[in-house]
């Protein structure tokens, strides 16, 4: 895919700059330097970033206790925080997240409560944050920080799992993602979080402060295949864009299409997909996500984890659940009084559509 | 090795950093003159700076997307510059807050406006690719290197009005595919 650096190949911009005066060697020298320092530190990380990836998959195998042996033997050159995701991994969901973080420790401290910020990864779609409170305050066992981290027009969910370490310090890994119908290359982040509560929603005892945080995050490296494959069935049209493959997930972008008598008859339509590969193994998805007209039709992104490497071939298959709300009650002419939602154990109606198979070649 | 003016596109693209001090050397010159050209009036030495060496490091971090040869070089490097020290200031200017009080709502934007103002402009990128190869030249200058039609009708030698025919167009077929693409969604 092109990028706008390479749509710069070929125009002819005014190099004419003569009014401007010379540039010392001073100047240069010192550019350079900063320049020199910041691909150092680029390149030193990734290969450190590496080699700890490897250490943890081999002691990973030998057994799972020595992996938080390790991290205390490293614990002065390696913060606990470099491995959030993998606290949080133990189901999977974050396999390969850490390795392809970048590194921010940006630590804001307000009202006796320090928030650092530690890793994060954006994968074009949804960004993670990890991160750390310390405190001596008494937050309880599940507090809340009550804001998302913003960029583009995210900012509207966000999911965080919160857990107590050891005394005064938790640990978390925030997930937001945007709106856009396509991938993001680069996002500017604004963290702006104005309280801290024992519970979620500004509940419970609330800690006032300001812990700001803004930085840059670019995706990591993304490997697209187009699908643009339809398959129609009940009332329903449902077409599979792409598959964007990340080093840690890939992810499933598909749209729906209802008829008027779907509309008419359904209150919600949900579309899911169900992932296996070749080799057998199936995939679970981290998250569905679908926006456009509530009606009609969707565009959908489903996050899945990782892909098995030497897997050749994606089976997925689609499957439409449509449902009704709740009726509670009944107007006198005897229409259904609807509910805007319908609970978990909800006995109205709802029917599921397995659509046939579409198979992905890989390789 | 060292990097000279036939081999430092090369050696840029292996990554090696002796290129990089060579082209700061060869082109921070150009580099300065069109950032200060953009960002001067801001008087804002740090921000200049800040951007200089940004310009730098998408240099270096894109360089395989470079085609062509060391003569051409500083007309991407140049593009580059321009493209980065506008993006700078739009969005000092963006941070300069105004109280709500004051800001008159204008009643009507169109839907390029919006994408074109839009953060991360890689919506409009896509929408741009999918114009002929000569508009999609004018599209990336008229707003990403923010080109008058004079200068790009100079640039491509092409008459004036034909580079507004051109940009007129192109922003109507990008109009009619904003409408279906990223905005007018609700959530769902």
């Amino acid at each position: 895919m092109k990028d706008i650096y390479e749509l710069f190949n070929g125009i002819e911009v005014d190099t004419n700059v003569k009014e401007m005066s010379s540039v010392s060697d001073i100047e240069k020298k010192k550019i350079f330097k900063e320049l020199n320092h910041r691909i150092g530190k680029a390149k030193k990380q990734s290969k450190w970033k590496r080699a700890l990836s490897v250490a943890i998959v081999t002691f990973g195998i030998i057994t799972p206790a020595i992996v938080g042996l390790s991290f205390t033997a490293y614990a002065e050159d390696i913060p606990f925080l470099g491995n959030i995701f993998n606290f949080f991994s133990s189901d999977g969901s974050y396999e390969g997240y850490d390795e392809n973080a970048e590194k921010l420790d940006l630590v804001q401290e307000s009202n006796g409560i320090k928030i650092s910020i530690n890793d994060t990864v954006f994968d074009g779609k949804t960004l993670y944050i990890t991160y750390m409170i310390e405190t001596d305050k008494d937050l309880g066992d599940s507090p809340s920080v009550n804001s998302t981290p913003v960029y583009g027009d995210s900012g509207l969910t966000g999911s965080e799992n919160i857990s107590r370490i050891e005394e005064g310090k938790y640990i978390s890994v925030m997930e937001t993602e945007h709106y856009y119908s396509n991938d993001l290359d680069e996002v500017d982040v604004n963290w702006n979080i104005e309280s801290v509560s024992t519970e979620a929603n500004n509940n419970g005892t609330v800690y006032d402060g300001n812990w700001n945080f803004q930085f840059k995050v670019k995706a990591v490296e993304t490997q697209y295949v187009a699908l643009n494959e339809t398959i129609e069935k009940g009332g329903m049209t449902f077409t599979a864009d792409n598959i964007a493959i990340t080093p840690m997930s890939f992810i499933l972008s598909y749209q729906h299409v209802a008829t008027y008598d779907i509309i008419n008859n359904w209150d919600n339509q949900f579309v899911e997909v169900e992932v296996k590969d070749d080799l057998g193994n199936s995939y679970k998805s981290l998250s569905v996500s679908g926006y456009g007209n509530p009606k009609f039709s969707k565009n959908w992104t489903a996050t899945y984890n990782k892909l098995y490497p030497n897997a050749t071939k994606l089976i997925l298959t689609p499957i439409i659940e449509l449902s009704d709300n709740e009726t509670i009650g009944y107007y006198k002419n005897g229409e259904q009084i609807k509910a805007n939602y319908r609970t978990m154990e909800s006995e109205a109606d709802y029917e599921e559509i397995r659509l046939e198979d579409i198979t992905v070649e890989l390789k | 090795m060292k990097s000279n003016d036939k081999n430092f596109v090369k050696r840029l693209q292996m990554e090696k950093e002796d290129a990089l001090e060579y082209i700061v050397n060869q082109y921070l010159q150009l580099v300065k003159g069109i950032s200060f050209k953009i960002l001067g009036p801001m008087q804002n030495e740090g921000l200049l700076e800040e951007c200089i060496n940004d310009i730098f490091l998408s240099i270096w971090n894109n360089a395989k997307k470079f085609k062509g040869n060391s003569s051409n070089f500083k007309y991407w490097v140049a593009a580059i510059a321009r493209f980065k020290a506008i993006d700078y200031y739009r969005r000092a200017i963006k941070n300069n807050e105004v109280g709500a009080d004051y800001i008159e709502f204008p009643d009507h934007y169109s839907v390029e406006e919006e994408i074109i103002q839009a953060e991360n402009k890689k919506e409009v990128l896509d929408l741009i690719r999918t114009l002929d190869p000569i508009d999609q030249k004018i599209m990336i200058m008229r707003y990403f290197l923010d080109m008058h039609s004079e200068e790009i009708s100079q640039k491509l030698g092409i008459t004036k009005s034909a580079v507004d025919s051109r940009i007129f167009r192109g922003r109507k077929k990008l109009n009619k595919q904003a409408e279906n693409y990223i905005l007018g969604g609700s959530l769902g």
